[in-house]
């Protein structure tokens, strides 16, 4: 990922990582509204070990964002896109870790700035996404903004002695709307 | 060449996978012998667990079948196979092979789900798993480039509240059977 690229929205900006951002995943990773629904609740994180990951993202060069909301311009999340340029599909997930953000439309334009970098600039055909079954909300916010279901790892995850689906979202490049 | 009969069925058996398949992994992959040596040397040290599906009466390996991704947390893992020669889909090898991996994963492992994605041209492979009880249970679309042609990605998947033993259950009623005489002794 360029070094530089940054995308402006009206109400976030998606910039790149960088290392001092581990203070905010740990304490992101820490809630359990923010792990649950991103499978990390099991795994203890600390500043060091989340430094390493981050340090590891950053060498790999992998496409990951930190959402800053522009009127405060403090960092209130992260969103991630994986690529598979063989078959120009990619793959991507986000978390709006500060939860008094939620509900502001924040998280549906940060996915459709990602979108339009995915599709627009790095040429992907087919973007997906996986979401656990009891994730309602983020289930409709991917609806909104035009991801349909394409199917389900059944029973994947066992939360509270209950079993979830995970869910499976695709969108085209011919179906984006951005 | 070595084999071991870990996991037995009819036509075919389970033996872990060894160096002494180099030559048939060098063939499979189309990789050098040495390729094929470091290959299987680090799948031995991975939690990744590969067996060499072994023809009973050749006594020789004709393909893999492998767990990756394994997630005891989660209890489910992908499942992979090797077969280069498109007859042992038709002959029930490859779906004996199968039911005994399965055997494996749901038995001995504990796993909860078992799934894969694959290609929607592999039709041979994708007719064993479906043969097997696997259920189509997500298609991404347009997901696969074949040279100008784009076709669907398939997910499989097997719970394994749908999946009965082949081979483990037999073991354990014979051992039952073994613990009623010695009591009854």
């Amino acid at each position: 990922m360029s070094e530089s690229l940054e995308i402006i929205g009206q109400k976030c900006s998606l910039i790149p990582l960088k290392e001092s951002d581990a203070f905010n995943w740990v304490k992101w990773y820490n809630d359990i509204y923010i792990s649950l629904p991103e499978s990390n609740v099991y795994d203890v994180f600390t500043i060091s070990n989340t430094e390493g990951w981050i340090k590891h993202n950053i060498k790999n060069k992998d496409i990951v964002f930190t959402i800053i909301e522009n009127q405060s311009n403090k960092p209130i999340g992260k969103i991630e896109l994986e690529i598979d340029n063989e078959n120009n599909c990619g793959s991507f997930g986000i978390i709006i870790g500060e939860r008094k953000f939620w509900g502001q439309g924040i998280g549906k334009e940060a996915t459709s700035l990602l979108l339009d970098y995915a599709f627009k600039i790095k040429g992907i055909h087919n973007m997906m996404l996986g979401v656990y079954g009891f994730n309602k909300r983020a289930i409709n916010l991917y609806k909104q903004i035009g991801f349909q279901e394409i199917g389900r790892k059944r029973e994947y995850q066992a939360v509270g002695g209950r079993r979830f689906d995970m869910i499976f979202m695709d969108m085209l490049s011919t179906e984006y709307r951005g | 060449m070595v084999y071991f009969e870990k996991i037995k069925g009819k036509d075919c058996f389970l033996s872990p996978t060894t160096t002494s398949d180099n030559k048939n992994w060098s063939k499979w992959l189309n990789i050098s012998l040495e390729e094929a040596d470091k290959k299987i040397e680090q799948i031995q040290n991975s939690m990744e667990k590969y067996f060499s599906i072994v023809d009973v009466n050749k006594r020789d390996s004709i393909g893999i079948v492998s767990f990756n991704d394994i997630n005891q947390l989660y209890q489910n893992c992908t499942i992979s196979i090797t077969n280069p020669d498109e007859i042992n889909y038709s002959n029930g090898i490859i779906y004996e092979a199968i039911n005994l991996a399965l055997d494996y994963a749901f038995n001995c492992l504990n796993m909860h789900s078992v799934s894969l994605w694959i290609p929607e041209n592999q039709t041979s492979q994708i007719k064993c798993f479906k043969q097997s009880e696997f259920q189509e249970s997500a298609r991404r679309r347009e997901s696969i480039r074949m040279g100008d042609l784009l076709i669907d990605n398939i997910h499989l998947d097997i719970l394994s509240t749908e999946y009965r033993s082949v081979y483990i259950n037999r073991y354990l009623e014979e051992m039952n059977q073994y613990t009623v005489n010695d009591s009854e002794n």
